[in-house]
């Protein structure tokens, strides 16, 4: 196997590892005190890790198949675009702790004997950024696979 | 130049970020009280005044703006009394804050009397980065019986 062929096995196994694997294993690793304290501020600790795994399987399949796929492909470009869009939603997850909807604006409400805490943070201007970033992201992967595919093209051709 | 961009945006997200829910929670760990020795003794004058009084202190590094709202609400949304006071934190400094809470006597000792269904509403404010990032925490205590 080729040095092209082994480097997207290894970040897919990579990917897999960090956004599968680590996700899976860490409730075993988490105090009881801070799973209760997650518990009580409403949180879904399941359901936001299961969310996490599942795109990082998405992308780690997508990083496999961009790399192992020709820059000057339709192929490639399609899974440059999803790599861009799954980094979105993973972003998303986490600033909306595992709501997606809520665009970076999470709400907990944490219960004690005589009181209640309901806790508001505004991260929307971040996920503005992130959209904005994934906007030319996903135009600086058409311009590549562009130009690979000028560049690929024989002389005097121009790839439609 | 689209690379250089990108890592730009990214740069400073990640900047903007740190510093801003740093400097929130700098603010928010001296503006929430502490525990129950910092209670206060409500005495029964005519009218009740009921001090509040924080030194909230930002240790980040953007300037951070606090609002607090003291709210007596009995029956879950009638408001009996209301104070709140907004504040601009520069970084590095501590700024006083001290709130009164005036209720007639008559009223007092029909919401602050035992059995009374009454609660303290304490609402903490807080937004840094031109008001980009912010932080809100509402707390509610039952029992306002003394």
């Amino acid at each position: 196997m080729s040095t092209q062929r082994i480097r997207p096995v290894v970040s897919a196994i990579i990917t897999l590892i960090l956004f599968v694997v680590v996700p899976y294993m860490l409730p075993e690793y988490i105090p009881p005190d801070v799973n209760q304290l997650i518990a009580e501020s409403g949180i879904d600790l399941d359901w936001f890790l299961n969310e996490i795994m599942l795109v990082g399987a998405v992308t780690a399949a997508i990083t496999l198949v961009k790399g192992l796929a020709g820059k000057t492909s339709p192929v490639w470009l399609l899974a440059a675009l999803a790599q861009n869009v799954s980094s979105l939603v993973f972003t998303l997850i986490l600033l909306g702790a595992g709501d997606i909807l809520s665009l970076g604006f999470v709400e907990l409400t944490m219960y004690a004997e005589n009181a209640t805490n309901y806790i508001t943070m505004n991260m929307r201007v971040l996920v503005y950024l992130s959209i904005e970033v994934v906007a030319l992201s996903m135009i600086r992967s058409y311009l590549r696979w562009r130009e690979a595919r000028i560049e690929a093209a024989p002389p005097g051709r121009i790839p439609a | 130049m689209l690379g250089i961009g990108i890592m730009i945006i990214q740069l400073v997200s990640v900047i903007g970020f740190t510093a801003g829910f740093h400097t929130i929670f700098e603010v928010y760990n001296t503006a929430i009280p502490g525990g129950a020795d910092e209670g206060t003794q409500i005495e029964m004058t005519d009218p009740v005044v009921i001090p509040y009084s924080i030194s909230p202190r930002n240790n980040g590094y953007l300037e951070a703006e606090l609002t607090v709202t003291l709210s007596l609400v009995a029956e879950g949304e009638m408001v009996i009394a209301t104070e709140s006071m907004e504040v601009t934190i520069p970084p590095g400094e501590q700024v006083p804050l001290d709130l009164e809470l005036t209720i007639p006597l008559s009223t007092a000792q029909m919401y602050l009397g035992e059995g009374s269904n009454a609660e303290w509403v304490l609402e903490l404010g807080i937004t840094t980065l031109y008001d980009l990032v912010s932080f809100s925490n509402i707390v509610t205590m039952s029992g306002v019986a003394q």
